[in-house]
This record gives C-alpha cells, structure tokens and sequence, in this order.
C-alpha cells in the first residue's frame, strides 16, 4: 500500500523528497554559496591545523620580516603566502584565526539575539495589550540606539571598571553581548508578526481549549509555525553581525590587535595603504566580502524557498 | 429574571424522551443568564480621548457582539443556535468555552460558576468540556502528527497515565472515528477536510468530555462528507452520552440533529423551541421569515416572508426589541422595551411583544 508507504517515512526519506532539497539542486548559485560558505567554515575552525603560523603565539612573530608582499608580487617570502603584516605576522594564518573570531561573534552573538527576540516576540504576540505595547516599545528604544552607540557605551563601562586588559581577555564575548543586545528587536518584531498570524488560527484556540498552559501553546504550538522567518532573518542577521563587528573593530571598539579578528585586521593594515602596504587591509577585506556575501546568497534562497510573508530586508 | 426562565423551563420535560432521563429541577447542564459580549472599536486610551467642540473628551466605540443571552443545556439534548452571519453564534460558543471573557453576565456549568475562573481553575472543565472548530484546514498543528495532536490532551489530563496506556486510548479514539490508527505518524495536510475534522473531534473525545461546543463543525466540509461527520457526531452522543451546543446556519442540519433549537438576532436569542415545535410552527416574526426561506421540494410557488432592510449594525443597537426595526408587527412598546424570553404553551420560549400580547399566534 503506497499510503503506508508514506505514513512511515523517516526523517531522511522525508528530507530526500523535501522541497528545499529539490530546490537547491537547482539553484548553483544556493550551491556555490553554500560550498564556499563551508570551505571557509572549516578553514576557520581548522585554522590550528591549516595555518602556517599562529598569530597569537609572539615567539613565532619577526618584526623584520613586516609588511612583506603576497606572493605574487616581487620581493616576497614564499614563507608568507599572502605577505605579512606591519607587525611581521602572516597575513594567510592571521585571516584564518581572524575569520575564526569574526565567526564566532557572528553565530554567537545572532544566537543571543535569537533568545531574546523569539522569547519577547512571543510573549509580545501571544500576550498582547500592555506587555505588547512595552515590550514593543522598549524595540523601538533599542532600536533608536545604534549598535555603535550600545559598544561605545559598553565598551567604555567594561573598561573603566575592570581595565584594558581584562576587555582584552573578554573582548569576543563582550561583542557577541553588544550585538546581541543591540539587534534583538529585529527577531521581536518578525516573531510577534507571524505569532499574531498565527494566533488566530484554530488550532491555538484548541490548545486553549484542552486547557494547556501559556507557556506549552507559545513554544509547543506556535514558535515551530513560525519558523521559515526565523531561519530567514537568522542569516541576514549573522552577516550583519559580522560586519557589525568588523565595523566595531575598524573603529577600535572591537577586538584588539593582539586578538585580530577580520575587522581589527582591516584596521590595522589601514594606516599602512597609502605606504604602498594595501595588501594588509585588501586581502582581509575581500574575505569579509566573500564571507558575508556568501551567506547574503544563501539566505537569499532560502527565503525564496521558504517564502516567509512577513520579512523584508 | 433567572427565575421566571427556571419556573418557564419546569413543565418542557417531554422532548427530552429521547435523552437519558433528567434529574428532577437540575436538568441544565450549562446555564447562561445574561451573557453580554463586548468589543472595543477604539483603540487603546490615547487614541480613544477626541477633540470635540473645544474640550478633549473620551470617546469609545463597541460592537455589541452579544448582550444579554440566556441559554439553558440540557444534559443529553443537542442545543442548536441558528441565525445569521455575524448575529453572534460564535461568540457564544467561544465565551462558554473560555476562550474569551464575557463582559457580563454568568456562564454556570453543573450549578458551578465558570466564567471568572483562572485557568487553573478551570482544568477539571477543560475535560468535562471540548470544543470542535469550523475550519478543519486550521485546527490541527501542522508541524505536529496525529499522534502527538491526540496525545496532548490525553498526557495533560492524566498525567498519571502510563505511555502505552496514553497510546491504547489514542488508537482507541482514532479507531472510533474511522481513522486508522496506523496512519498516526503523519501529519494534518495529508488528510482530507473530513479525515481532519474527524481528527478533530477525536481529539475533543480523547480526554472523554460530557460536553461538547461545534462551532459549524461541517459548514467548511463538502456536502457529501457533511453528512459522514455529522453521523458520527451522533453516534459519538449515543456512546458516549453527549450534550451538545451546536452552532450552525444550516436549517436541514438543524432538523436532522438537534433536540432543541435556539434561534439568534443580532445578539440576542428571540426563540428556543424543541426542533420539531419550531419547524412546525415558529413563533417569533423573524423565526417565521427564517423559515420560510427554507427551500422546498413541494413547494412550487415560494411564499417567502420578505424582510424590508438590512440587519442594523451592532455598534449602535436599535432601542428595544433588536428586531423591530424589519418586523412588520412592531408597535410603540417593541420600540420602547426589550422583550425578554416568556414560555410558550407548546414548550418553547420566545421573546416577542407581540407574542405575549396575543397580537401574533
């Protein structure tokens, strides 16, 4: 019988005969994305092992051999590939370890905002009246703020209280913090629209009926029916934290040198451009590029394939 | 006014022959008195206060979804509510559920109130009580399987319930509903509307309610599996020794299955009648206009009874009786004071001037 057939497909089968599978195998462009998206992905996590140098470790770091060329330029090393920094560092390893932190504040600090704007969205949406119009008027304060404005002040209080150094050791985390804090509202207000939609539907009031809990019929009930925007937005959002915090590097609110992350490094090689030094500051640029493109695309078609009504970037 | 409805009910036992026999003077299983039902046109409070005439005053609109509704249930009976789109029908079936607050009056399930109680309060209800929605498209959870739609309810209301005893009654429900039990890995879009909305109503069976709310249970199926849910609806009362509110807007439905009938006009109910005593002879004007809209076979040359005007709207009611406005027998008093519901000497109530006056028969 075909029909018991399907009434015990697993997981996988049903993922095989998925529309988001079928789609995908025709869009190279969702392919490409997603290939380079992970080659970078595991060149980040695997950067101890790739890299031809670490970064961190001063010992291994020549201050005669700074501001070396790439290789294909004249008067390269063919130890530093793509050259080396003003502080004798190898740019091929420093991006690797750099791309590393950029992405572990972007996931981190998207996975913040998550948290917090799916939990607010939810009681928003679901809850309505007063704790509605607070929680959503306490989105639109946030958002009035700039992230900038949150790292400033944030940063500025870190330091003043525990001291350059201690920011050293915690500047990461303090960055997912600030941009998970700072971009929050942008999840509140996607979830609030689709628990709203779907809050009228039948199968709410029939989980209300059975007598369930608040709590079980927002996170049980409602929260996987709003899903697609949720993953939607999730990727536009991890780009933009990453550029958020290379921008926060860039302008010196972010990781310090000593940590690079791919904005620090952009940064740093900065003061060096018009030296004739450009590769310092346009070899990170690119990847950041490339990077954050790369996950513009695939969020891009997920949205196409998901079809979330409610998001507009 | 409670009273002269209770002392109205006393002598209306006989069309309840077919029901189990009812306790003497406690017979209602659902009483509602007064049930008003109001929503807010205007906003929150800043945008309700408007500048008028040179001072700021506080201005609010409402739609009187329903305002002043009593209905008794009889435990057994089916207790059909009729009536147009908008009349209120739903709202009814929605504020006894406690899905939404009544602006006033009481709802009493079994002699106890219900209608303040927080909602842990009203858990033991919730079992007692269920719900079956219009829209069988929307009322299962489409990221959840059958299994776990009918499981729900059960686990909540017996907590103590081993896992395979949840999963015995679960298979027990689907198979009284005509749903394989095998079929319960999957979910709601791969059945049909009549698969779902008899998923639905195994669902409201699941926790084995006394009392069950539709809320026009049929009216988004096709014709041809209207009459497939509606059976088993009936059958599920046989077995299981149901009681009924059963909203609908389908008069061949209404004949074919309700004890009762009460028949509602923009908010309020202007007739309860046993089904058969209503059909053969409505009493109240627009109850009679109802009915002659009702097509016939035999009948080749319609006489149906045409109201002038459109339903007024429920943001400003008309003063007095809601109805006066269309009826053509409407005098000074039908304008002047709201008509309640009197007993009729054939066992129904309807709430008429003319009717208590002996100006209509």
């Amino acid at each position: 019988m075909s029909t018991h057939s399907t009434a015990t497909s697993t997981r996988w089968e049903r993922f095989r005969d998925s529309y988001l599978l079928y789609s995908f195998k025709r869009d190279v462009i969702a392919q490409v994305s997603l290939l380079v998206f992970v080659v970078m992905v595991l060149a980040a996590l695997l950067a101890p092992w790739l890299a031809p140098a670490n970064p961190y470790d001063l010992a291994q770091i020549d201050i005669l051999a700074s501001e070396l060329p790439p290789f294909w330029i004249d008067g390269a090393d063919p130890q530093y590939l793509m050259g080396t920094d003003s502080q004798g560092r190898d740019m091929l390893s420093t991006i690797l370890y750099g791309m590393r932190v950029s992405l572990v504040i972007g996931f981190g600090a998207v996975a913040l905002q998550a948290a917090l704007g799916v939990c607010f969205g939810l009681l928003a949406g679901y809850l309505g009246g007063r704790v509605d119009a607070f929680l959503m008027r306490l989105a639109d304060i946030q958002l009035s703020f700039s992230t900038l404005m949150v790292a400033i002040v944030v940063g500025a209080l870190f330091k003043a209280i525990f001291g350059g150094a201690t920011y050293s050791d915690y500047a990461m985390w303090l960055l997912v913090l600030i941009i998970g804090l700072a971009e929050w509202p942008q999840y509140a207000r996607t979830v609030r629209a689709s628990v709203l939609a779907e809050k009228s539907k039948e199968y709410v009031d029939a989980a209300r009926v059975m007598g369930l809990r608040s709590r079980r019929i927002m996170f049980r009930h409602i929260l996987p029916n709003t899903l697609s925007p949720i993953f939607v937005i999730s990727t536009v959002q991890v780009a933009n934290a990453i550029i958020s915090e290379a921008a926060l590097s860039f302008l010196g609110l972010g990781m310090p040198e000593t940590q690079p992350s791919l904005g620090s490094l952009i940064k740093s090689g900065f003061d060096y451009i018009q030296s004739g030094s450009w590769w310092i500051t346009l070899i990170p640029g690119l990847v950041l590029v490339v990077l954050v493109l790369v996950i513009n695309l695939l969020g891009d078609w997920l949205r196409d394939v998901l079809n979330p009504r409610l998001y507009k970037g | 006014m409670s009273q002269t409805i209770q002392a109205a009910m006393a002598p209306m036992h006989q069309d309840a022959s077919t029901q189990r026999e009812p306790a003497p003077g406690g017979d209602s299983l659902l009483e509602i008195r007064g049930l008003e039902k109001r929503f807010s046109l205007s906003g929150d409070f800043l945008e309700q206060l408007k500048f008028r005439r040179g001072r700021i005053v506080r201005e609010q609109h409402h739609v009187h979804a329903i305002n002043g509704v009593d209905l008794d249930i009889r435990r057994g009976e089916s207790l059909c509510v009729v009536g147009e789109s908008g009349c209120g029908k739903s709202t009814v079936a929605r504020t006894v559920m406690g899905l939404l607050t009544p602006s006033a009056g009481e709802i009493r399930y079994a002699g106890e109130r219900i209608d303040h109680l927080d909602s842990k309060a009203l858990l033991p209800y919730r079992q007692r009580m269920q719900m079956i929605f219009q829209n069988p498209y929307a009322s299962l959870n489409p990221r959840m399987t059958i299994q776990q739609t009918l499981e729900e309810p059960i686990r909540l209301h017996h907590p103590d319930w081993k896992p395979a005893q949840v999963v015995e009654k679960v298979h027990e429900v689907m198979s009284s509903v005509g749903i394989a039990p095998d079929w319960g890995s999957r979910y709601g879009h791969e059945f049909s509307g009549g698969q779902r909305q008899r998923i639905a109503i195994a669902r409201a069976l699941a926790v084995d309610p006394e009392f069950i709310v539709a809320d026009e249970p049929i009216s988004a199926l096709d014709v041809s599996i209207q009459a497939q849910v509606l059976n088993l609806l009936m059958e599920a009362q046989r077995e299981h020794h149901l009681t009924y509110l059963f909203i609908t807007h389908d008069l061949a439905v209404v004949e074919h299955f309700g004890t009762r009938v009460a028949v509602m006009y923009l908010g309020r109910v202007c007739e309860v009648a046993p089904t058969a005593t209503l059909f053969a002879r409505p009493r109240h004007p627009y109850t009679q206009a109802l009915m002659s809209a009702i097509p016939r076979l035999e009948d080749d040359r319609p006489q149906h009874l045409r109201l002038q005007g459109e339903v007024p709207t429920p943001v400003n009611l008309p003063s007095g009786c809601v109805f006066h406005g269309r009826c053509p027998h409407a005098n000074d008093r039908c304008r002047r004071e709201i008509p309640t519901l009197i007993a009729t000497d054939d066992g129904g109530q309807v709430a008429c001037h003319g009717v208590e006056e002996g100006r209509l028969t």
